[in-house]
């Protein structure tokens, strides 16, 4: 599989010869590829198949925080003229900024580089049956603005993307960011879709109109996915090879990211954590399994069983008829009922951690996970519960005398489905990756010698 | 946005504390609970300082992006409230309240006493606390209280200044205990400096609770998650959150509002006390 990157790597570095871009910087990755070892502080940024070689600097320099011209060589294989070029080109785009001087180790003093943060900004939607999160972030990843809103409900596709146009372009200018260092709109939504809701929005050119109504170029993706790149984009899985965000909302997901790259399957469903089956002879799911985690543990099973115990329903304070939360709402109240200490409630969520932390070994065993995140606004609420099962039930994963996995609540847990939209953009603008092999036109040609 | 269905929250913080803290999410999410029923929005904008803060109400009053903005972290030379009486933008102050605008209020002397009172019963008679930057007028408050309740029950107290940070957490509570008379207990202001001062103690070999006492503010599930779980103020975020936007529902409703108050902090004894 690494020979498979490392050759689309290659033919993407090619391409990019072929069209002018980066051209001095080709060997250097191919030699990159074919020379790294495992310095992991460096891996994040080098081991990913950039699309050009700028691509591979800039995100070393984002991977590492702040880095100086030689780190750069020592994390990408570049030579020390291409990283100047590379470096030069990126001052001018206002990217990165110099930053002081690093410690000096007896030698001369190196000139430190990072991301100049407030540079280019990226809008994050986060598409979920209740509510619509729009984040607003920085080229690093950081949110600077924030702010929910109703979710689509019964409204038809054509007005729910007027009104995400409006508020997108409310929020930009809540920040006072002019448009042309808006980089694009990520949307990302639940579920094994490319739509957020079936049937009305079966065959909507969602991305299309989102573009033309805000002349943003847009981003679509899972919402687990865009919460794991998030994660990985603000630096939350270190140099880990092999993560993944454990996404718990209305619904349960996981978003993979091996080798510094966020892995989506063939219809981006990889992850689809909630859909494991958990208990073989449990109940129906409605995505036609059966004992799906989802059905089994997740927060509309734990609202349910909440709800049916009307002491429960009554200690924990859930409404009804018109005043009815979402189920994320209920779930919400569930969990700060037991953090108050409403022993029910507490129970009710251990017995679904239970089943989470189950999972959770699954998945870290299928990918021998170094880092798991836990995210998402459910986890938001109630990670103090989860958090401990889960992390106990990873002493028994399988490749445990090899190494452990480091389970953690993530710092963004609550918006982090909008954060991480927002990284897809930043990801997809910034640093784009060649995705799979691709083979150029003309397999008989002779290659061009570099300039 | 139809421009009228927000309220804003401007966070102003240096940008190496990254985004916001697990209190402001869930402070806000109190807020959201109540705002949704109205269909109500809370804006959050999180900027470095407050010069920025003052040019994002500007800009919001311009575009009348917010009908009405919630003020957070009083300072002791406050330049905002007379900048949004200027504006007009309807205000709630989370906290020590501001001359014409609403106030929901913590009893910041009643929660530090309690606090004491806990550690005095315990037999400590030298405790610490590292507190929030001192421009903040809680911050001010609290040091007040501590002193005196410190002064009336025989206790020797000090208070040394950190930033809110992981890092100011961790090395404050390194120099505490490098002291020649080193404090019993530490209390800190906020969690993430108290889970840091909790591994920087551990680092140093202090064995928590034996040698040392800890008790953080703002009961989040850091302090939960702690090992051991760190003994907390119990302040109700969520609630605090939601009689805010009570207040600010009233007045861009043009109700009368009155100052309201939290409920006054207790402790919860966990395992660092
Ligand atoms: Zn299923």
């Amino acid at each position: 599989m690494r020979e498979r990157a490392a050759e689309a790597a290659a033919w993407r570095a090619w391409e990019g010869v072929r069209a002018g871009d980066g051209g001095a910087g080709w060997v250097g990755l191919l030699v990159c590829w074919h020379g790294r070892t495992g310095d992991r502080a460096d891996r994040g940024a080098v081991s990913k198949p950039h699309a050009s070689s700028k691509a591979a600097v800039l995100d070393a320099i984002r991977a590492a925080g702040t880095i100086s011209r030689v780190g750069l060589i020592n994390a990408t294989g570049f030579t020390a003229p291409t990283i100047s070029t590379l470096v030069r080109k990126l001052i001018n785009e206002g990217l990165v900024v110099e930053t002081g001087h690093a410690e000096s180790t007896g030698g001369k003093r190196r000139v430190l580089l990072q991301l100049d943060h407030a540079s280019r900004y990226a809008v994050g939607v986060h598409l979920d049956d209740g509510t619509m999160t729009y984040a607003l972030t920085n080229l690093g990843g950081v949110a600077v603005a924030r702010i929910a809103r109703p979710g689509p409900g019964a409204e038809e596709p054509a007005a729910v993307v007027a009104r995400m146009a409006g508020e997108i372009g409310a929020l930009i200018d809540g920040v006072g960011v002019e448009r042309d260092r808006v980089l694009g709109a990520g949307l990302v939504f639940p579920g094994p879709r490319t739509t957020p809701s079936p049937r009305r929005w079966e065959g909507f050119p969602l991305g299309p109109a989102l573009e033309r109504a805000t002349g943003l170029p847009v981003v679509l993706d899972n919402d687990a996915t865009a919460a794991a790149l998030g994660e990985q984009w603000a630096g939350g899985f270190g140099t880990a090879t092999a993560a993944a965000a454990l996404y718990m909302g209305t619904g349960i997901g996981a978003g993979l990211v091996i080798n510094g790259i966020t892995y989506r399957g063939p219809s981006g469903n990889a992850g689809e954590l909630g859909h494991v089956c958990v208990h073989a002879d449990g109940p129906d799911c409605w995505c036609g399994a059966r004992g799906c985690l989802e059905v089994v543990a997740g927060p509309d099973a734990v609202v349910a069983a909440a709800r049916a115990d009307r002491a429960v329903a009554e200690a924990v304070g859930l409404r009804d008829g018109a005043k009815r939360a979402s189920v994320a709402g209920d779930f919400a109240a569930i969990s700060r009922a037991a953090r108050r200490g409403e022993p029910r409630a507490l129970s009710m969520l251990e017995s679904s951690a239970r089943y989470v932390a189950t999972a959770a070994r699954t998945l870290a065993n299928l990918m021998d996970l170094e880092v798991l995140v836990l995210t998402g606004p459910s986890f938001a609420v109630a990670g103090s519960v989860y958090l401990p099962v889960v992390r106990e039930e990873l002493r028994a994963f399988f490749s445990r005398s090899a190494h452990a996995v480091d389970v953690r609540l993530s710092r963004s847990a609550a918006s982090a489905s909008a954060i991480g939209a927002a990284a897809l953009v930043l990801e997809s603008e910034l640093v784009p990756l060649s995705h799979g092999l691709r083979l150029p036109e003309n397999l008989d040609s002779e290659p061009e010698p570099a300039a | 946005m139809t421009g009228t269905s927000a309220v804003g929250l401007v966070l102003a913080r240096p940008p190496r504390l990254l985004g916001a803290e697990p209190f402001f999410m869930e402070f806000i999410a109190g807020i959201e609970e109540r705002l949704a029923e109205r269909g109500r929005s809370v804006l959050l904008h999180v900027v470095a300082d407050h010069a920025a803060e003052i040019a994002a109400y500007r800009r919001w009053a311009g575009h009348r992006l917010v009908d009405a903005v919630i003020l957070v972290n009083r300072t002791v030379d406050d330049a905002r409230p007379a900048v949004l009486r200027e504006l007009g933008l309807p205000v709630v102050v989370a906290g020590e309240p501001v001359e014409g605008a609403p106030a929901v209020r913590r009893d910041d002397v009643g929660s530090v006493r309690a606090a004491l009172t806990h550690l005095a019963g315990l037999g400590h008679r030298r405790i610490a606390r590292v507190s929030g930057p001192s421009t903040l007028v809680h911050t001010r408050v609290r040091t007040a209280a501590l002193l005196e309740a410190a002064g009336a029950a025989g206790v020797e107290a000090v208070v040394v200044e950190g930033d809110y940070s992981e890092e100011s957490g961790a090395k404050l509570t390194a120099q505490l205990l490098g002291r020649a008379e080193a404090p019993s207990a530490i209390v800190y202001d906020n969690d993430l400096m108290a889970v840091a001062g909790l591994h920087a103690a551990k680092e140093l070999g202090r064995r928590v609770p034996r040698d040392l006492s800890l008790i953080a503010w703002d009961d989040s599930s850091l302090c939960r998650l702690a090992s051991p779980a760190l003994t907390t103020m119990s302040l109700d975020v969520h609630l605090f959150g939601e009689l805010v936007a009570e207040s600010v529902v009233r007045l861009v409703e043009g109700e009368p509002v009155a100052e309201r108050w939290c409920p006054t902090e207790t402790v919860v004894p966990r395992e660092t006390t």
